[in-house]
């Protein structure tokens, strides 16, 4: 059962651990820049980049341009990543618990 | 197993940092309000000593009009921070105390509150100053209180720092009948008002910090 529900997790677009931290990371935010994100989570821009490129893929975030001195990428959650996420958690919940 | 304990422990410490982020959306209104209203209550006041065109273009009106802006702009955030604590609820796994009775409770709170601050200012034989002053202190100690009996009456908590805010601001009104002319009656409620929210903000996040 554990173990079928974890192959469920890992089929989904947030199966991969960076795409999970990422959304995590910008679940508490309304939203934050590629900088930030990258240097947060410890990832090289061209990782960074191919993840969330991934989740964007999946309707899971949305990125745009904004304009200040410098044009600056911003990232956020959107609704669909939000109900991903809830159901990953649920599943990594279900999993330790040994429902 | 040992793997199922590595994950587990990894999953606390995503919960700990979720849930810390939703107490810092929570005391978002306290926060918003404690800076806003000196700020709303010294730009009317200045642009009134200062601004003949401020006085002229609205009648005598400029400072209601800042507040109805002032109130489109917090409803604006409001309704940002507010999926964002039903996000962060969702994925916590905790019942969400964003039930439609729940948030019609807060509404009318406030609406009831306003009118018992009317009928009870109105009734206060006094100049204009006082009775704006009155009406503030009571306005905002009653929608206070009235949200702390929602919430104990929908979630079956009691919110304590919002029970010090709404104690401060009636509380306050005993002063009120005091001051004797030190301090004029209005800026008196905002500062109590605002020192009261900032406070309960302030609350919030330490407990946030701590837990």
């Amino acid at each position: 059962m554990k173990a079928e529900r974890l192959r469920e997790l890992a089929d989904s677009p947030l199966g991969n651990p960076t795409r999970l931290a990422i959304a995590l990371y910008l679940l508490s935010r309304e939203r934050t820049t590629f900088i930030e994100l990258a240097k947060a989570l410890k990832l090289t821009p061209g990782n960074l980049d191919f993840h969330l490129k991934a989740l964007e893929k999946a309707g899971m975030v949305k990125t745009y341009y904004g304009f200040g001195k410098r044009p600056r990428k911003f990232v956020e959650l959107s609704e669909k990543g939000t109900e991903e996420l809830e159901r990953a958690m649920r599943i990594l919940r279900e999993v330790i618990r040994g429902d | 197993m040992e793997k199922v304990e590595e994950l587990a422990e990894a999953l606390k410490a995503v919960e700990d940092e979720l849930n810390l982020a939703k107490r810092v959306y929570l005391a978002f209104p306290f926060i918003f309000w404690g800076a806003v209203l000196p700020m709303l209550y010294l730009l009317s006041n200045v642009l009134s000593w200062t601004s003949e065109w401020f006085q002229g273009s609205f009648g005598g009106n400029g400072g209601m009009i800042l507040s109805t802006l002032a109130i489109i702009w917090f409803f604006t955030e409001e309704k940002r921070i507010f999926k964002k604590i039903e996000a962060l609820e969702r994925i916590l796994g905790v019942p969400s105390r964003k039930s439609r009775r729940y948030m019609l409770s807060q509404i009318a709170s406030w609406f009831l509150a306003g009118m018992l601050a009317f009928v009870f200012s109105l009734s206060t034989p006094t100049q204009y100053e006082f009775k704006t002053a009155e009406f503030m202190l009571l306005f905002v100690g009653l929608g206070v209180g009235f949200i702390v009996l929602s919430t104990l009456f929908f979630l079956r908590r009691i919110e304590w720092p919002q029970v010090l805010a709404s104690l401060i601001d009636l509380s306050a009104l005993y002063l009120l009948n005091h001051l004797n002319g030190t301090m004029n009656p209005q800026t008196f409620s905002v500062m109590v008002v605002s020192a009261s929210f900032t406070f309960t903000a302030f609350l919030y996040i330490r407990r946030a910090m701590r837990e």
